[in-house]
């Protein structure tokens, strides 16, 4: 009995198929968002010819690469099979702190305090579940209201200050007038964290641990270590987010993180990561903020108010996991 | 050859036949039992610290959780076979979006009546197809119900672009309202009750006795089986996906309840009104002493836990506290409730199991 | 009279021939023991009986009728009731509502009428003379014994017609174990038939009126207990062809230096005051019936346990059993029992798996070297001739025998002193099991020492030096030289399990 005579081995994959389709399955994760964004923008070409103009583009992917940002973290966080829900208040006091010591007087003290209390959030909701086992959901969740209260105390119901010029550049400004600054941030941001999860040993470590902890405990990777600095980096991240937007509306405001809880999830799931953990990169991540940011925009667009956006918004994800879906099957 | 002492070979001590007692009541019941501790100390406070303690006050205090302990039962059946259900708050947005456009003010009583039912069967029906998502598709139920409940938050805003429409007085009257208003009622053995009492009193007694009964079903043990253990299930000739479909379908239908309280008493419709019921709803349960991985809770709990969260804004009230800090203090309680519950991972003496 | 006869069995798992044209039949009102080593089939042909499996070819007949089972209920509504070690009790839920699952007594109003449960639960626990257990504990709180007592309460509560006991006693004590048989007796009487598996021949013999032998995967002969010697009973389980041919085992040196030096380990109730010492060049096997603290010894070593005390030194120096990390650093390796959720992250890429353990060595500042990766990785497709298409493959893909390759890579790359092994070639085909047998001899003409537990009782002794059998969790028979025989083994095993002490020819020799 020869075992490679009934299961299918690696000699025999993709044997004797079009190789076109199996690489297209191969990197089904990219190319169904990024064939999604076709979709869209052809659908907002048809029907609002206008919307479809570089100008246009260059400001929707500067949308994009906010919620990218912040997708990022979330995606981190979601490849260990944990989730942050979090984001949307840490993001929100992160951008109050920021706006806050900005009107102290010093832009730079500021932005170390905003990025370093996002990251604190992060450490601590990374020894919850990392040390005290508690359920990401529900460590988030309490992370999330207590940071509301907190919010709301410390600020007293109504933020102050203004955004610091570094961060309104950032956000908005162009270099030469032409390139966004955001964009060429997101581009940098983006190429570090695919090196971080491709090459580095902590980006091993992360798969390793979403997929099977036991197996990566027992080859030596810390598993708790790798774990809070996961959630540690998710709240940077929401710390730059909150930056950017900071940046883009010149000011901070009570609730500006609320919608962002969804639509990080939503990009990290339409780019192809299982919530499950262990799979998905970051290169569908980006797809799948793009493709938030459009769905929203374009719907606008076409003329679908805000209600017919979430129901789409909702099948879309549940497409996604159709789709996605299968593969889980077979690996059982 | 070499031979190990043999007279330490014998029987380890665990394999003596003893005698196999169910654990005491409060070492069975401890988390739910704390909760309600701590409830009752709530309400102790609030009544002490209250300038006054009418039937207003007692209205407006078993009103303040309703729905959220409606909501709490649809997310205990849930968590209990090991999932989540993140559209519970929408479903209630949803219902009670419904019920405050389909009512007529021409016949107010004929029309609450069909769009109560209405409203009900909506969330049945969108359990159901969270269920059948889940159970059938063999898909994650956080990211399902996070998905669903854009749906049902985008079906809430064609109903209701704005918020408002008619809930018939009657109805808030029968549901947020009191009985036994109108003077004395005379009960057997010549007693004689003289004072109202807030109809969610009734509802919550309803609540409990609905749930009492449901765990006298075969469902029940169905839903608590898969969640102990799905594997052991199926061998027990549990249908699994069965069991869960249910569970979702349940919980859409106690939301949809959930949605028709919300609905009396704020005598309105709004897209978005329930829509902080979800994460409410999840504390509720933890707090109540549910393990999310499933298979163990009540909702006798869910319900404590509901008027702990709903209480807190106003005994902070009362004691000149900000209710700024409201959410602060409810993310603190949950916080410190599964921090101590997690103690125990320190004594697991396999260090995988502490991953 | 028959009553339930399967013919012409075959089942595959994967690449790996589980059963193949395997018979089995019995009768109403006998008990009939399935005997045979770990992965002769025994196991696999009562899940096919009880519908757990379906099998690739062959039939069943159930009293005279042809049966084809969708699942495990559908067989036990026909009355073949199947009692595994795997429980299938739900830990949240009392003893009664386990016991009564899916066919509780209801009330007026159809809804579950608990006190008639419990009553009814109390009954059948008495009844079957286990009134020790209260019907409304928590079956979480039970011990193991106790669960094993509540499974096998729960199925003859449900009138089985043919009632399975697949190694169902295991954790039983003595006294535990006859009130089973009396029950078994009883069941016997009133017409049913009994399937037995357990490790402990004594008990078959108690019990059993017939006994068929498995061996590689079919059946090898069917025997009256009562005329069959232990003799011929384990000579058919163990006589298999041994197609396996070990390379060949050069002596150890009697002056060889000791690696790993164990002294008083204990861990709870399950390992209790072990102690040996692993030579240079050593491959010491540890064997005994299964779950007996082998596997546990491994992961305490490899400092899986918290909780464990003891002695263990590596070349001299004292190790501390903090974690796999520092086990690592310390130059121990561990293949652990289940490649597929221990040993392998299935999903990842085969070269993934191999570099698992070894990041911090092929990366500089916690960046990884493609170059330091691949040479890593191809010299050991080179040394272990791991068939795969490319380092990216996940290692899912692979076949058994070249997942466990790719398993065994990840810690040769550790360079590792002192390998502990946990049923290294199980589930996997003739050809990769040679080529890993050969690997283990370089590994220790290298200088390296191995640990190996194995269930395969033929690879103990064509591959070791020294054995250590072990009961409940400490070590009682030590095998070396011309004593070191599968039927030893198996009398040892056997011997100190019945007796509780060492008294067999094989240990008093």
């Amino acid at each position: 009995m020869s075992a490679s005579s009934a299961s299918p081995t690696a000699e025999t994959i993709g044997a004797g198929r079009n190789p076109w389709l199996t690489w297209a399955a191969q990197h089904r994760a990219i190319l169904i968002p990024y064939g999604l964004i076709l979709l869209l923008l052809a659908a907002a070409a048809v029907r609002a010819p206008g919307f479809v103009t570089p100008a246009n583009l260059r400001s929707q992917l500067v949308l994009a690469s906010y919620l990218g940002v912040l997708a990022a973290g979330q995606l981190l966080v979601i490849l260990t099979g944990g989730i942050d829900l979090s984001i949307a208040w840490n993001l929100n006091l992160s951008a109050i702190l920021l706006t806050q010591f900005t009107g102290g007087g010093s832009p730079a003290l500021a932005a170390v305090i905003a990025l370093g209390a996002a990251s604190l959030v992060g450490l601590i909701n990374g020894l919850g579940v990392a040390y005290l086992r508690i359920p990401s959901l529900v460590m988030t969740l309490g992370m999330n209201a207590v940071l509301a209260g907190f919010t709301l105390v410390y600020t007293n119901g109504s933020p102050q200050g203004s955004a610091p010029a570094f961060a309104r550049e950032l956000a908005v400004g162009r270099l030469g007038g032409q390139i966004p600054y955001a964009l060429i941030f997101w581009a940098l941001f983006s190429a570090g964290l695919i090196f971080l999860l491709r090459r580095t040993v902590f980006g091993r470590s992360l798969y390793a641990i979403g997929n099977n902890r036991e197996a990566a405990y027992l080859s030596g990777v810390p598993v708790r270590g790798v774990l809070v600095v996961a959630y540690t980096l998710c709240g940077l991240f929401a710390g730059v987010a909150a930056l950017l937007l900071v940046g883009y509306s010149a000011q901070s405001y009570l609730g500006m993180g609320d919608q962002y809880v969804l639509t990080s999830i939503a990009a990290v799931v339409i780019g192809g990561a299982s919530i499950l953990g262990g799979s998905g990169g970051y290169g569908g991540a980006i797809a799948g903020a793009i493709t938030s940011v459009l769905l929203q925009n374009v719907l606008q667009i076409v003329g679908i108010p805000f209600a017919g956006q979430q129901i789409l918004y909702g099948l879309i994800i549940l497409l996604m996991l159709f789709v996605y879906g299968r593969e889980a099957r077979v690996r059982e | 050859m070499a031979v190990a002492d043999a007279s330490r070979i014998g029987p380890p001590a665990a394999r003596h036949d003893r005698i196999v007692r169910q654990r005491p009541f409060v070492v069975r019941n401890a988390r739910v039992l704390l909760i309600w501790a701590l409830l009752l100390a709530l309400m102790g406070v609030y009544i002490a610290e209250a300038p006054q303690f009418r039937p207003r006050e007692q209205r407006t205090i078993a009103n303040s959780g309703m729905t959220l302990a409606a909501a709490g039962l649809g997310q205990t059946l849930v968590v209990l076979t090991g999932g989540i259900d993140l559209s519970v708050g929408p479903m209630v947005s949803l219902t009670n979006s419904i019920a405050s456009a389909t009512t007529d003010k021409e016949d107010p009583n004929g029309s609450m009546a069909r769009a109560a039912a209405l409203a009900l069967a909506v969330g049945a029906l969108g359990g159901l197809i969270n269920g059948v998502l889940v159970a059938y598709g063999r898909l994650q139920p956080i990211i399902v119900t996070l998905a669903t409940a854009s749906i049902w938050t985008g079906i809430a805003l064609l109903v209701r672009p704005d918020p408002g429409g008619y809930i018939p007085p009657d109805f808030t009257a029968l549901l947020a309202g009191q009985f036994f208003d109108d003077g004395p009622i005379a009960l057997p053995f010549g007693l004689v009750w003289d004072r109202p009492v807030p109809s969610a009193v009734f509802l919550l007694i309803g609540l409990v006795v609905v749930w009492l009964l449901f765990r006298r079903t075969p469902l029940a043990t169905r839903i608590y089986a898969v969640g102990s253990s799905e594997g052991a299930a199926y061998m027990s000739g549990v249908n699994v996906a069965r069991a869960k479909m249910a569970a979702y379908t349940l919980a859409g239908l106690a939301a949809g309840f959930g949605g028709l309280i919300t609905s009396a008493q704020t005598s309105t419709g709004n897209a978005l009104a329930g829509n902080f019921f979800t994460l409410n709803s999840i504390a509720a349960v933890v707090l109540g002493g549910a393990s999310l991985a499933g298979g163990s809770g009540t909702f006798l709990g869910t319900l404590a836990g509901a008027y702990v969260i709903a209480l807190i804004p106003s005994v902070l009230f009362f004691y000149g506290v900000s209710t700024f800090y409201q959410q602060l203090f409810q993310g603190s309680i949950l916080l410190i409730a599964v921090s101590l519950g997690a103690l125990g991972v320190f004594r697991i003496r396999n260090r995988i199991e502490r991953l | 009279m028959l009553l339930l006869q399967a013919t012409g069995i075959d089942k595959r798992f994967g690449g790996v021939t589980a059963l193949h044209d395997a018979d089995f039949s019995c009768d109403a009102g006998e008990i009939h023991a399935l005997l045979g080593e770990n992965g002769a089939g025994k196991s696999t042909m009562v899940k096919i009986l009880c519908g757990v499996h379906t099998p690739d070819a062959g039939e069943i007949d159930f009293a005279g009728r042809l049966v084809a089972f969708r699942s495990p209920s559908a067989a036990v509504a026909m009355g073949i009731v199947p009692v595994f070690q795997e429980l299938s009790l739900v830990p949240d839920l009392s003893v009664a509502e386990n016991l009564f699952m899916g066919i509780e007594p209801r009330n007026a109003i159809r809804l579950v009428d608990r006190r008639a449960m419990r009553r009814d639960a109390e009954a059948l626990l008495t009844r079957l003379g286990f009134s020790g257990i209260d019907p409304a504990a928590v079956v979480r709180d039970l011990s193991l014994a106790e669960r094993q007592i509540v499974e096998i309460v729960k199925a003859v509560g449900r009138s089985p017609k043919v009632l399975i006991l697949d190694e169902a006693t295991s954790a039983l004590n003595r006294q535990q174990v006859e009130q089973v048989f009396a029950v078994v007796r009883g069941l016997r009487a009133a017409g049913v038939a009994a399937v037995f598996i357990s490790h402990r021949m004594e008990e078959v013999r108690d019990l059993c009126d017939r006994a068929t032998i498995f061996r590689d995967g079919t059946d090898v002969g069917t025997v009256e207990m009562a005329q069959a010697s232990h003799g011929e009973i384990v000579r058919m389980m163990i006589g298999r062809t041994l197609h396996e041919a070990f390379p060949p085992r050069p002596p150890l040196p009697p002056e060889a230096e000791p690696l790993l030096e164990v002294r008083g380990l204990d861990w709870g109730a399950e390992l209790r005051d072990v102690s040996f010492t692993l030579h240079r060049g050593e491959i010491l096997g540890l064997s005994g019936l299964e779950g007996q603290g082998q596997g546990d010894l491994l992961f305490a070593l490899f400092g899986v346990y918290a909780g464990v005390t003891g002695d263990v030194r590596l070349r001299g120096e004292p190790i501390g059993l903090s974690g796999p990390r520092a086990a690592i650093t310390a130059k121990l390796a561990l293949v652990p029992e289940d490649r597929k959720t221990q040993g392998l992250i299935l999903p990842l890429p085969v070269g993934e798996n191999m570099t698992l353990a070894t990041l911090p060595k092929i990366a500089h500042g916690g960046i990884i070297s493609p170059e330091a990766e691949r040479a890593a990785t191809s010299t050991m497709q080179e040394s272990l001739a791991i068939k795969t298409a490319s380092m990216d493959v996940p290692v899912r893909f692979l076949s058994g025998g070249n997942q466990q390759k790719v398993a065994i890579a990840k810690w040769l790359l550790t360079e590792a002193d002192v390998y502990l092994l946990y049923d290294p070639t199980r589930g996997i085909d003739v050809g990769a099991k040679q080529e890993i047998y050969a690997l283990m001899r370089r590994l220790t003409e290298q200088g390296h020492a191995i640990l190996l537990f194995s269930t395969d009782l033929a690879e103990v002794v064509g591959l070791c030096n020294r054995a250590l059998v072990m009961y409940e969790g400490a070590i009682a028979v030590e095998l070396s030289g011309p004593e070191l025989t599968q039927a030893n083994l198996v009398s040892a095993a056997i011997g100190v399990a019945e007796s509780g002490r060492v008294d067999t020819p094989a240990a008093s020799a």
